[in-house]
């Protein structure tokens, strides 16, 4: 099996076997390169996203995390310059190619970014955003702006000022309004760049929890180079170096018996 | 019967998506063709001038007789008026960028600048209004009184700083004010006495003095805020470095950001010379309009700008006059664009 | 000592380069100043009463009117007008003026036809055509502020018979307006739209650059060039063939085919669009990225990301540019003179007739007003003073404008920053 093969070539996978036996997979890449003018980001990466769990992709800053998650719903297409190969298949099908709307894509893939972006708009607003572009009206849009911010256990918080400026909360705060606005949309997966890259101890933990909940409802994938975080909140793990997908397995082995150097040496901070 | 809310089916997100799809590809591409017709309309209006201008000179190569020496007299008064105009405010404008990078906090800064913008945007046609009924009948006599003017007010300025200078240093807001009672009290005093009166006459209350005195007004707002600008720049690369040093915020500008400003400066001048060479009320209100070739800056001057405001409403389409008046608008048109062209590599080497 | 000596003469050459660097600063705001004060008092002066002065000559003679100018030892006096305005005037040398006084029963007295003529003591003969009549030099400064608000009131609505004030203000600023107001609703669209498709469309591409550029070089190019193009392009060529096609009865008379409202207005929007284009996508520019970015992420296209999200906050950049093209087409005479500016517009650009905007008629301008006034005015002793009074409003129009930009712009840009461009 070429998935299998010597464990000190560069240019390969390393996938544990058996590893994704027994889970549905929500989404999967093939061969995905991605070029930014004349320099390659991403080399033929081939990953699986197990379904209802969360996958971390850790690797050192500028390894292509955030790349791999933008090509993932196409926003790598708003840069200029930017040219991808290979396929993203969702539901068996090609989101890369000319088919699928990008603004459909994007619907089912949903994305949080690493620094709050709450839009100055109303909390209610912020929520029902992406429900509003499809042409709904306040009466149909109270439910599932609620559903959305008690499933990132904002509502609590909220309730009584759905009218208040978003802009006006805390980060931690802003940052959930954003899952919440995803998730409003029903996406089959996740994107989560950095998520708590913004945020203080505290409200890092909180959301921790909120993620180990929120993956028993869509597949998350999960951009992180906190390595303790990633322990702590994930299923799956990949380790990304260099645009090259080194490894990939369940959480706990990767991080305590990795079967590739590469990956040993970064999980126990001998990297570089 | 009324249904609790919490108790409807789930909003199916993907149906609805699918329900939408085609109404929001129609509306997105609506919309991206509206944004590229206003910028087709944009690109039409860029191309327009050159386009017309080559499409009505080109039908036959012949240019009239006499064009070439009309044009010639018209070319050196847009010269004359400018080049005098942009030497006038040279000094001026680039006094007020130092200072204001150099020796203004930013919070000064921020007052000072409804200042200049009240000066770029008064009407070119006011400043003619002025030039052409007060200026004019006290400087006809009085160009010798000008220069006496700015030597007084200069020494003035600087004997006053040499004095009080120390006692500045701590209201360093004062200083334009202070400058601005000392410059004034100079000034009255000079015409008050007006010693030279009547030494140097103009033969015409119309001259290019009067001109460039007037076209300097609208070039200073210019040259500051655009050599304001790239000194700002030069400042914040250099200057740690220099007071590192221990030199002086003199020493700095004069060693370390006027030089790498210079390209900056230069480009602000090009730029208040493409717009003075341009400008038209002023030079058709204050000028006289006189077709003289001379460099004498007593004599009047024509203008390519006045000439067009002047003939082109009386000139038959097709005629000879429109011919050369054409050419003249080529070549004010590319006088124009050269200097903004040289203008932008100046400021970017300035930049990089 | 050595070193104390080069440190004073270092601390003097900085006082010195402070000092006559805060000259050019104190000259600009001089010259701010000065202009500003010198607009308002030379344009209000007109209608400020002047004193009737009777002047008694070493011949016997007695002269009764306005002093109008003093220069160069010489007076001109504004005396009885005979047959027509203007024909009064009367130049006295100074060394023949014996003794001169402001009789308080002095009577000024202004015709239907605009003469004026002066009395002592009684009205005199009570002239059919009189319309009006004041004795000024008895009046009190209250009376005499109400004589200024008055004459000032009735110059800016126009129809004024008693002052110098001949067809009033009322139809250049008419027409100025409805020239800015038909000029912005052809550049505003077209800006905007320009804008958004180089911020969200065109992007970083070549194409954008290239026509960033050029939209910033046009920026650069005198009026008068626009004005040729205007009258050469949209007069001849498109007005001349609408005149062929639709009006081919009436020519050679032309309808469109000559200067006018249509015109003007199209050729300050090619001016102006240069301004909103620069200024809305700067706005846009302001945006954070990462709120389109996070709109695109939720499925928006970008067509509603710019509709929802983006234009909303551009809006005050919207509006301060469109200020700044307001500003700057009210302050732009020349191109007007080759399309159509004339100095009394035989019928008003709107009018009650239908359809109420005749965009091919002439009109008259406030920036026109101020030229022809000052150099083409018959007579200089009156058309100057009207001169300053119309430059004095377009000023006080353009820097009102500027003003209304600057607050809305300053809510968008930081107080502290460098000093911008």
């Amino acid at each position: 099996m070429p998935a299998m093969s010597t464990p000190d070539s560069d240019t390969t996978t390393t996938i544990a076997a058996q590893l994704f036996d027994d889970v549905a997979i929500a989404l999967r890449t093939r061969a995905l390169s991605l070029w930014f003018e004349q320099r390659q980001i991403l080399h033929a990466i081939d990953l699986s996203v197990p379904a209802e769990r969360i996958l971390a992709v850790i690797g050192p800053s500028g390894s292509g995390k955030t790349s791999l998650l933008r090509c993932l719903n196409r926003l790598n297409e708003e840069v200029h310059g930017c040219r991808i190969d290979g396929e993203v298949l969702l539901d068996g099908t090609d989101l890369l190619s000319a088919s699928a709307p990008v603004h459909e894509v994007r619907r089912r893939v949903g994305m949080v970014f690493p620094k709050p972006n709450p839009f100055p708009l109303s909390i209610y607003e912020n929520v029902a955003y992406g429900l509003r572009l499809l042409g709904l009206r306040r009466a149909a849009l109270d439910a599932p702006v609620e559903d959305a911010l008690r499933a990132v256990a904002l509502w609590d918080e909220v309730a009584d000022r759905l009218d208040a400026p978003a802009l006006a909360l805390t980060p931690g705060q802003q940052q959930r309004l954003a899952i919440a606005r995803a998730l409003a949309l029903q996406p089959q997966v996740l994107l989560m760049d950095e998520p708590a890259a913004a945020l203080d101890p505290q409200s890092s933990l909180h959301l921790e929890d909120l993620l180990r909940r929120l993956g028993r409802r869509c597949a998350i994938v999960l951009a992180t180079h906190n390595l303790q975080q990633a322990a702590r909140v994930s299923d799956y793990a990949a380790f990304i170096s260099d645009g090259r997908l080194i490894e990939i397995n369940d959480t706990d082995t990767l991080f305590t018996n990795p079967l590739r150097r590469e990956t040993e040496d970064y999980v126990t901070g001998r990297y570089g | 019967m009324s249904v609790p809310l919490r108790a409807q089916p789930a909003l199916d997100v993907a149906a609805l998506v699918e329900l939408r799809r085609s109404s929001r590809r129609r509306r997105e591409r609506a919309g991206r063709a509206l944004a590229a017709i206003g910028a087709g309309a944009v690109l039409a209006s860029v191309l327009a001038i050159p386009v017309f201008l080559l499409f009505e000179l080109l039908p036959s190569i012949a240019v009239p007789d006499g064009t070439g020496e009309r044009l010639g007299v018209l070319l050196s008064g847009t010269f004359k008026a400018s080049v005098l105009a942009v030497l006038l405010a040279i000094p001026v404008g680039l006094a007020a960028a130092v200072h204001l990078v150099c020796f203004s906090t930013p919070l000064q800064r921020s007052r000072w600048r409804p200042v200049l913008d009240l000066l770029a945007a008064i009407p070119t046609v006011v400043l003619g209004l002025i030039a052409l009924t007060w200026l004019a009948p006290w400087l006809q006599s009085r160009i010798a009184t000008l220069l006496v003017l700015a030597a007084a007010v200069l020494a003035a300025v600087l004997a006053g700083f040499a004095v009080f200078g120390q006692r500045l240093r701590r209201h360093p807001a004062w200083r334009p004010f202070v400058a601005l009672a000392l410059g004034l009290a100079a000034g009255v005093a000079v015409i008050a006495w007006d010693p030279l009166a009547g030494s140097v006459e103009a033969d015409t209350p119309w001259n290019a003095v009067l001109v460039g005195l007037a076209l300097g007004v609208t070039a200073v707002p210019l040259i500051c805020t655009v050599g304001a600008d790239a000194l700002q720049q030069a400042w914040d690369r250099h200057v740690d470095a220099a007071v590192a040093l221990g030199a002086s915020r003199w020493q700095a500008l004069r060693s370390l950001v006027l030089p790498a400003a210079a390209p900056g400066l230069a480009a602000a001048a090009l730029l208040a010379l493409g717009r003075c060479a341009g400008e038209t009320m002023i030079v058709l209100m204050a000028s006289g309009n006189t077709p003289l070739a001379s460099a004498d800056p007593r004599d009047g001057l024509r203008s390519l700008s006045a000439e067009l405001a002047l003939s082109l409403p009386v000139a038959e389409r097709g005629g000879a006059l429109w011919r050369m008046l054409l050419i003249a608008t080529l070549l004010l048109f590319v006088l124009s664009f050269a200097c903004h062209l040289a203008a932008a590599r100046l400021r970017a080497r300035a930049a990089s | 000592m050595m070193r104390g000596a080069a440190l004073r003469r270092g601390r003097i050459v900085e006082h010195l380069a402070a000092g006559s660097s805060a000259a050019g600063l104190a000259l600009c705001l001089l010259l701010a100043g000065g202009i500003v004060l010198l607009l308002v008092r030379a344009g209000l002066a007109p209608f400020w009463p002047q004193p009737v002065i009777e002047y008694t000559l070493r011949d016997g003679r007695s002269v009764l009117g306005e002093l109008m100018l003093h220069r160069d030892g010489a007076l001109i006096v504004r005396g009885d007008e005979q047959a027509r305005p203007g024909d009064g005037y009367v130049r006295l040398r100074e060394a023949e003026i014996l003794a001169e006084r402001q009789p308080p029963d002095a009577v000024a007295r202004v015709h239907a036809d605009g003469r004026r003529s002066y009395r002592l003591g009684e009205a005199g003969p009570d002239e059919p055509d009189l319309v009006g009549v004041d004795r000024r030099n008895a009046l009190t400064f209250a009376g005499k502020l109400a004589f200024f608000g008055e004459r000032l009131r009735a110059y800016a609505i126009g129809g004024d018979r008693s002052g110098d004030a001949g067809q009033g203000l009322l139809p250049a600023l008419a027409g100025t307006l409805t020239l800015v107001l038909l000029m912005s609703l052809i550049v505003m669209p077209i800006g905007v739209a320009a804008a958004v498709h180089l911020h969200v469309y065109a992007g970083r591409g070549r194409i954008g650059a290239l026509v960033r550029g050029a939209v910033g070089s046009l920026a650069d190019v005198p009026s008068i060039v626009y004005g040729v193009l205007g009258l050469g392009l949209f007069v001849h060529g498109i007005g001349g063939g609408i005149d062929r096609w639709l009006h081919a009865d009436r020519l050679p008379v032309p309808t469109f085919g000559t200067g006018g409202l249509l015109w003007a207005a199209l050729t300050l929007a090619v001016l102006t669009l240069p301004v909103v284009v620069a200024t809305v996508e700067q706005g846009l520019a302001r945006i954070p990225d990462t709120q389109r970015l996070g709109s695109l992420a939720l499925g928006a296209t970008r067509g509603e990301t710019l509709r929802r999200l983006l234009l909303p906050q551009a809006r005050p950049a919207v509006l301060s540019a469109w200020i700044l093209a307001v500003a700057r087409a009210v302050g732009a005479v020349a191109p007007l003179m080759l399309v159509g500016v004339v100095k009394y517009a035989p019928a008003s650009p709107i009018d009650a007739a239908f359809p109420y905007l005749h965009p091919s008629r002439q009109f008259t301008h406030l920036g026109f007003a101020v030229y022809d006034q000052a150099l083409i005015s018959p007579d200089a002793l009156v058309g100057v003073p009207r001169a300053y009074s119309a430059a004095l409003l377009l000023v006080a129009l353009v820097l009102v404008l500027n003003a209304a930009a600057g607050l809305v712009g300053r809510r968008l840009r930081d107080r502290d920053r460098a000093f911008p461009l």
